[in-house]
């Protein structure tokens, strides 16, 4: 075992030491190659010189690289395979030890012996402890020192002297051997001998729109890299004679060159990747080719960051607003919104607002699609593109990640609003019944009490069961109604004008409501009169609220069918495009469309006619012309139309379909008109109301306008007017306000005086009391200017009192205030003297008659404002009154109270100004009116804004109805708010009750006033 | 020479014999002819009907064969043979170039082309025709209103035709109107419903109208102008016609007549107050051309009062004897100077004496008088809302709106209360007062809804509601021949309600009348079937 041990160790050492062997002869071998083809290429680079001939080039080149050939053979493959590899082997080891060669080639002949079996000349265990005792001894040597690595650094020196030797030759050496040697080119170009140039300088001029300074390259190869566009400027040395020549662009005209001051100049502009060469003609010498890199400007990227995802659900009249970022290398020209549906697309240009120098566009847009008139659960794809200005390839366009807008199914939601409605309206029913019935039982009762000779003992427990239980369902309602509008606001279809009808009811509602719970928490039988009190006001409210909401389910029935009728008149159009793509040679496909268009067709008119059917009879009899509806069975024109299209029979199918087309056109007219009846119909009382309203208004307006004239004209008169003086009221406030500005000379003057004191003084006292004189002062400039006698007459008394005070304290230098004693006492003769001049004023001021006939009339105007406001609130009732209108009567009730009392006072700038905001409410109030009046017209029209998009927003597209609807002139509304924010806050206004903020507005009133 | 003589004289007998045949035969087609247009011009179809056919099979020349096409082509139509009408009518189109026959020939061909496929009922005097299925109820019940107004209105004047008289009732306004020649819009706006013309009566079907009408009195009426033509050869001015069958119209039904009801007494009154009465020169040509529904009413009033005039002062047979001599002297004025020994100014100034006389109230106030609306479908509308447009007052409205709202819930008494108060608004209105009666009914106040009907049955006889709720009410408390009596008064204004049908099967159950039952269950199957169709 030992024996055959010892034979696979030594295998392994024999075979471990030739490895070493090849390695070291290898690592050696490949340095002197280095070495060699480092000098060599230095060499031959400096031999080059000698001629430029290409064949001379390329027997340098086949030369050199012979050599490099021959060098790697002799220097790295002939060592390491040479037979007598073994032999070395063993001398190295008989270096190693005197014997050890020997033995150790004994030992591996009797390895082979015993392995082959050959015979062994002696016995095999005499062999086997030779090669054991060989091995062994092998084994105690570090053979690895036999080809030691280290041996090898000579070397490097030698290396790096060979790269130094050759970069030099290669750098410092004028010629082109070096490229053309390391170039794949057996021969080089044949063209003739290179021309040499040297100190190549380029510049580069960037086209106009990337608005990039030139660039000057010196030192350069020759090669140029740049954009599209670029011109280039080429400038060199020739290192041989140049007389004249050419600059030759790659599939390009040559351009001649230049020669001015020993240098050569030309140029060409950048346009594709390619080369090019500078050529003398007289020699014919051609410079080596120079490279041209086309850079392409890069196309914009742009991105919409906002909305997020990828797929936004939106309802065909809401916006959205979208965020986007753009860049591009150079600039953006152009950014637009594009959009398309499955039947059109469109583009809006973006206006580009450019923050920064930087190339990047961040912006904001709002977009919805109402103007592209789209149909319910449509998806709209939209892009933003952006294009850069690159006038040489032309723009770029880069294009945004799209967003695809799922659009709400707005019939689904108006749907579900009247069903909401419906409800309200059935529980509206029902408790109208039963409140009928409770009255109607209570009045039999009291007959049957009244005629019966025993009294009747009242069940208050019952009673309050009952109402308990009515009570119950009103809350329902309420909260049915609270729905109701809710659904209403984000409905696109639900109409305006009822939206606030709504809204009102349930004001009223809640009122009522509030009224039952108080009653009915203490109810005793003392308040049986009470409730029935308040039933009989519940009845008509309940019967009212019932009538609104039938008249808004039978028109929207209407208008569902007109709708219903649009969309079957789009469909015969479509079915209409087919038939013609048929007929100019359709396929099978197309037939199958067409019967596919037919099936859908059968449906929307079966569907049309059940709408139609469920129409109110009032509606259907009172304003449809029944011959539109004989046009309805058209079930046997379509199966004809069919038959005719498989026939082949176009053209009668076509007449055949624009005769059904007339004839629904014309029952979509009649339906129009129906609504347009109808509506008017219904809201005639409504509006006839509110026109009375906007009458009525318009005359306290022109009536309070004409007194205020009236006012002013006082005022004038005043001012204008000698008095018993022989002056006029202009010139005693402007001779007031004098006296008044040199009292606050003087009182600034005293304040001087006693402000000026030693650090250690301690005297403010005497400063502050001159300091609130001077303030007081200016009061009474002020209700000069204001023409308020009364107030400038007891501010004037007060300041000179004051100032008499003032005058006896600087007397006693009380506070400093003998330094200024003389200011003080002129002071406090001035306003004195103002104090004299207002009181003998107050007395003489006429007119007393004509200011308390003007204050009467101001009293007769906000009566009729205050009856105004007072009726409109028990109309109550008031379906369609928007509920800003009585807040605005209050506010202008209010100012004409205020005027009143101004004029009673003499207050006449006071009284204008009052009665300026009372014109100012009223206006408001009326124009409220007018808007709502507005809104009802369109309504009854069937054409009424809807209630969320309404305000503000002109919409494009067709109307259901064919006609350009909802263009109205919507009330001036905050156009910047949207539907559903607007009618939230009608509805948190309403919600609140009292006016709010009236307060304030009062505040805000004097602070003008008084500034 | 003698022999020249002879031939010469034979020549001239041949001649003389062949003119006379030929002369002979030329002069009796012409005869013929004549006949048959006067025939046809008297109503008298059975004699121009034989004279045509003897007339066309000896016709030979050209313009004998289109003489006889075209007056056959009129008498088929007139006799209601519309095929045969066509046929001829399209022969004596084609034959020649026509003048003024060709409109007529057109619009017979036209009108019997697009005639209705009618079915018929055939009694001894008269052939009923009715082409939608359900118009057999009405036709079975024309029968006896035919029969009674044949042997009342016939003795009244004397005149019985002696072929059976064509009834067709027309299943819708337009093959109404085309047959008739009647314009649309003038049936919309004076409300006329029925026409006697062409030798035939033909009426509009009730089915098309919201509540119907009283088609009864309108065939009445319509027989006695039958009657008042043949007998005067059509000579009676169209004004007379109208009053002799205002005044008779109902005789077939009642015994006395009273022209005036509480809506004629109205707006005659009115009209003498504003002396607003229409001349007798603008009821031509017909009244059914007048300005509006209003003064078409008027002036059947008018006319009809006239004729009670002339009854009441100089008896039953100066009417008749005022036919006669209208048809003798074709001059109504010499007529009735003839018969009354009265200038017709002074007669027409002893009527309005008489008439003012009578002290005429305003007994419904506020009273309208509309067209007719045609129903644009069979089908009520699901709220049973289609009549609410007929109150005028919008507030009345909107309570019985309120009301039908909580009656259709089942709220009868709430709904009651809001009818109540919509009376109180609208006091005379036939459509509130009938959903009241009907609600008051049900909750078992039937005092109180009988009071609310009592006033308005005598200003709206023609409300059919009225008569059904009546009828119910009495039905309810077994007075059976009173509400046999309200039913059959609602069938002879809308005979498609299923409801009066039912009800009649309980009452003829319970008086056990047996045959009548088994009519109105044959009548109650087949609007049953319809209406589930």
């Amino acid at each position: 075992m030992n024996s055959l041990d010892s034979l696979s160790r030594l295998a392994n050492i024999i075979k471990g030491l030739k490895n070493q062997k090849n390695k070291y002869l290898l690592l050696k071998g490949s340095s002197i190659i280095a070495i060699f083809f480092f000098i060599t290429i230095g060499l031959v680079t400096i031999i080059s010189l000698i001629s430029s001939n290409p064949y001379y080039y390329a027997f340098l080149k086949i030369l050199t690289l012979l050599l490099l050939i021959l060098a790697v053979f002799k220097l790295v493959i002939a060592p390491i395979y040479r037979k007598t590899i073994t032999n070395s082997l063993l001398e190295e080891l008989e270096n190693l030890s005197p014997g050890l060669g020997e033995d150790t080639l004994n030992a591996v002949e009797l390895t082979d012996s015993l392995t082959k079996s050959k015979a062994l000349g002696t016995s095999e265990d005499l062999a086997f402890a030779h090669i054991s005792k060989t091995t062994h001894k092998l084994e105690s040597f570090n053979l690895s020192s036999l080809y030691p690595i280290s041996n090898l650094r000579k070397y490097f020196v030698l290396l790096a002297g060979g790269i130094l030797f050759a970069a030099l030759a290669v750098i410092f050496i004028p010629g082109s051997f070096p490229s053309y040697f390391f170039s794949s080119s057996i021969i080089p170009s044949t063209s003739g001998p290179h021309l040499k140039l040297a100190d190549i300088q380029i510049t580069l001029k960037y086209p106009e729109y990337t608005k990039q300074e030139p660039q000057l390259i010196k030192g350069s190869s020759g090669d140029v890299k740049a954009m599209k566009g670029t011109e280039v400027q080429f400038e060199a040395k020739p290192l041989s004679t140049f007389k004249e020549g050419s600059l030759f662009v790659e599939n390009g005209a040559p351009v001649p060159v230049i020669t001015s001051d020993g240098k050569i100049k030309s140029g060409f502009t950048i346009l594709n990747n390619g080369s090019y060469v500078i050529t003398e003609s007289s020699t014919g010498l051609t410079s080596e080719s120079f490279m041209i890199i086309a850079q392409e400007d890069r196309v914009p990227e742009v991105q919409i960051s906002s909305p997020s995802g990828k797929t936004v659900e939106l309802g065909s009249e809401e916006n959205m607003e979208i965020f986007y970022e753009a860049e591009d290398d150079f600039n953006i020209s152009k950014l637009t919104l594009a959009w398309e549906n499955q039947k059109t697309q469109s583009e809006l240009p973006i206006t580009i607002k450019k923050e920064s120098d930087t190339n990047v566009i961040k912006g904001r847009l709002t977009w919805g699609p109402s103007g592209i008139n789209p149909g319910d659960g449509d998806t709209i794809k939209l892009r933003v593109f952006a294009y850069d200005n690159d006038t040489i390839a032309g723009p770029k366009v880069g294009v945004s990640n799209p967003i695809t807008i799922k659009l709400k199914d707005a019939r689904s939601k108006h749907k579900e609003t009247l069903n909401y409605a419906e409800q309200l309206m059935e529980e509206l029913i029902d408790i109208l019944g039963d409140e009928i019935n409770l009255v109607y039982q209570n009045d039999n009762n009291k007959n049957a009490q009244n005629s019966g000779s025993r009294t009747r003992v009242i069940d208050t427990e019952e009673i309050l069961k009952k109402q308990k239980k009515l009570t119950q369902k009103i809350e329902n309602a309420v909260s049915t109604l609270d729905i109701t509008l809710s659904s209403m606001a984000e409905d696109e279809y639900s109409d305006y004008t009822f939206f606030v009808g709504l809204t009102n009811m349930e004001i009223r509602l809640n009122s009522l409501l509030d009224e039952r719970k108080y009653l009915i928490e203490s109810f005793a039988k003392i308040d049986v009169g009470r409730l029935q009190r308040l039933m009989k006001r519940e009845i008509p409210e309940f019967e009212d609220d019932i009538l609104l909401i039938d008249s808004m389910l039978k028109g929207d029935k209407l208008i569902d069918s007109l709708r219903s009728s649009n969309d079957l008149l789009n469909q015969y159009s479509e079915l209409s495009e087919l038939l013609n793509e048929l007929q100019d040679g359709g396929n099978a496909e197309i037939s199958d469309r067409i019967q596919e268009k037919l099936n859908q067709i059968k449906q929307l008119m079966s569907q049309l006619a059940k709408k139609m059917d469920g129409l109110s009879g009032d509606i259907q009899e009172g304003f449809l012309n029944q011959d539109a509806f004989e046009a309805l069975n058209m079930q046997k024109q379509l199966n004809q139309i069919s038959k005719l299209a498989q026939e082949g029979k176009i053209e009668q199918a076509l007449d055949m379909l624009a005769s059904m087309s007339q004839s629904l056109q014309n029952m979509i007219a009649s339906l129009e008109n129906g609504m347009q009846s109808f509506g008017s119909s219904m809201m005639a009382q409504e509006m006839s109301k509110l026109n009375e309203l906007v009458s009525r208004l318009e005359n306290i307006e022109r009536e309070e306008s004409s007194l205020k004239d009236n006012t002013e004209e006082l005022k004038k008169s005043l001012l204008e007017n000698p008095n018993l003086q022989g002056e006029n009221l202009r010139e005693f406030i402007e001779k007031e306000m004098k006296k008044a500005e040199r009292l606050t000379q003087n009182l600034k003057e005293a304040r001087a005086k006693v402000s000026k004191k030693s650090p250690l003084e301690n005297n403010s006292e005497g400063a502050y009391l001159i300091e609130k004189m001077i303030e007081k002062t200016q009061q009474l400039s002020n209700w000069l200017k204001a023409m308020d006698f009364n107030e400038a007459a007891k501010n004037a008394r007060s300041i000179q009192e004051s100032t008499k005070g003032l005058s006896e304290m600087s007397n006693l230098n009380f506070g400093n205030l003998g330094k200024a004693s003389e200011e003080i006492y002129s002071a406090s003769k001035l306003a004195n003297e103002i104090r004299n001049d207002l009181e003998r004023f107050g007395v003489q001021k006429g007119n007393q008659g004509e200011f308390g006939e003007m204050a009467g009339r101001q009293d007769e105007i906000q009566g009729q404002t205050g009856d105004l406001n007072e009726e409109l609130s028990e109309l109550g009732s008031g379906f369609f009154v928007a509920p800003g209108l009585g807040e605005k009567l209050g506010e202008a009730e209010n100012f004409m109270g205020n005027a009143s009392q101004d004029l009673r006072g003499r207050q006449v700038s006071k009284a204008i100004s009052n009665q300026q905001e009372a014109l100012k409410a009223l206006r408001d109030a009326k124009q409220q009116a007018q808007d709502m009046l507005q809104q009802m017209r369109m309504s009854a029209k069937g054409n009424g804004s809807s209630a969320p998009m309404m305000l503000g927003q002109r919409q494009s597209g067709q109307s259901p109805q064919g006609t350009d609807k909802r263009y109205v002139e919507i009330p001036q509304i905050d156009e910047s708010q949207v539907g559903k924010e607007y009618k939230q806050r009608i509805l948190e206004a309403m919600k609140g009750g009292s006016p709010k903020g009236y307060i304030e507005l009062n505040k805000k009133y004097y602070d003008r006033i008084i500034k | 020479m003698k022999r020249k003589s002879t031939l010469y004289l034979f020549l001239t007998i041949a001649f003389y014999l062949i003119t006379y045949t030929w002369c002979s035969h030329s002069s009796e087609i012409d005869e013929l002819l004549d006949s048959v247009e006067s025939g046809i011009k008297t109503w008298q179809i059975r004699d121009a009907s034989e004279s045509i056919d003897r007339a066309l099979e000896k016709a030979d020349t050209d313009e004998e064969d289109f003489r006889s096409s075209y007056l056959k082509s009129l008498v088929d139509f007139y006799k209601g043979n519309y095929i045969s009408a066509k046929e001829y009518g399209e022969k004596a189109l084609s034959s020649k170039e026509l003048g003024d026959e060709a409109d007529f020939l057109n619009f017979i061909v036209a009108a019997s082309d697009l005639a209705p496929e009618f079915k018929e009922i055939r009694t001894e005097n008269f052939v009923i025709r009715y082409a939608h299925p359900k118009d057999l109820i009405l036709a079975e019940y024309a029968r006896d209103v035919l029969g009674k107004s044949r042997f009342e209105i016939g003795l009244d004047l004397e005149e019985y035709p002696k072929d059976p008289v064509i009834i067709e009732i027309y299943p819708d306004m337009k093959s109404f109107t085309l047959a008739s020649t009647l314009p649309a819009e003038n049936v919309e706006k004076t409300g006329v419903v029925g026409i006697c013309k062409f030798n035939r009566i033909m009426i509009l079907s009730p089915r098309l109208l919201p509540k119907g009408y009283t088609w009864a009195d309108t065939l009445a009426h319509e027989y006695v102008h039958y009657l008042v033509f043949l007998k005067s050869e059509n000579k009676v001015p169209v004004w007379l016609h109208e009053g002799i069958a205002k005044y008779e119209e109902k005789r077939w039904k009642e015994k006395d007549t009273n022209v005036i009801s509480p809506f004629y007494e109205t707006i005659l009154s009115e009209a003498l107050q504003k002396d607003g009465l229409v001349p007798i020169e603008k009821m031509h040509p017909s009244l059914a051309m007048l300005e509006s529904a209003r003064e078409a009413q008027l002036a059947f009033a008018q006319s009809g009062t006239m004729i009670s005039h002339l009854v009441d002062n100089w008896g039953q047979n100066a009417l008749i004897d005022l036919i006669s001599s209208i048809k003798e002297t074709d001059d109504y004025q010499a007529a009735i100077k003839s018969v009354t020994n009265l200038d017709f100014p002074l007669f027409y100034e002893s009527w309005e004496k008489d008439l003012r006389s009578k002290n005429l109230e305003e007994k419904i106030p506020g009273v309208s008088v509309k067209g007719v609306r045609i129903k644009n479908t069979e089908k009520k509308s699901i709220d049973g809302s289609e009549d609410l447009i007929d109150i005028d007052n919008n507030r009345a409205r909107d309570y019985t709106r309120l009301g039908d709202l909580l009656k259709q819930r089942g709220r009868l008494s709430p709904a009651s209360y809001e009818y109540e108060k919509a009376l109180e608004l609208d006091p005379y209105s036939p459509i509130i007062s009938s959903r009241l009666a009907y609600a008051l009914n049900i909750i078992g106040e039937s005092e109180r809804a009988r009071e609310v009907l009592y006033p308005i049955i005598e200003f709206y006889p023609s409300h059919t509601d009225i008569h059904m709720i009546l009828g119910r009410i009495y039905l309810d408390e077994g007075n059976l021949n009173k509400a046999q009596e309200a039913y059959l008064t609602a069938i002879a204004i809308n005979p498609y309600d299923p409801e009066v049908h039912a009800s009649l099967i309980v009452l003829y159950d319970k008086q056990g009348q047996t045959e009548l039952k088994q009519r109105e269950e044959k009548f109650l199957k087949l609007l049953l079937n319809e209406e589930t169709k």
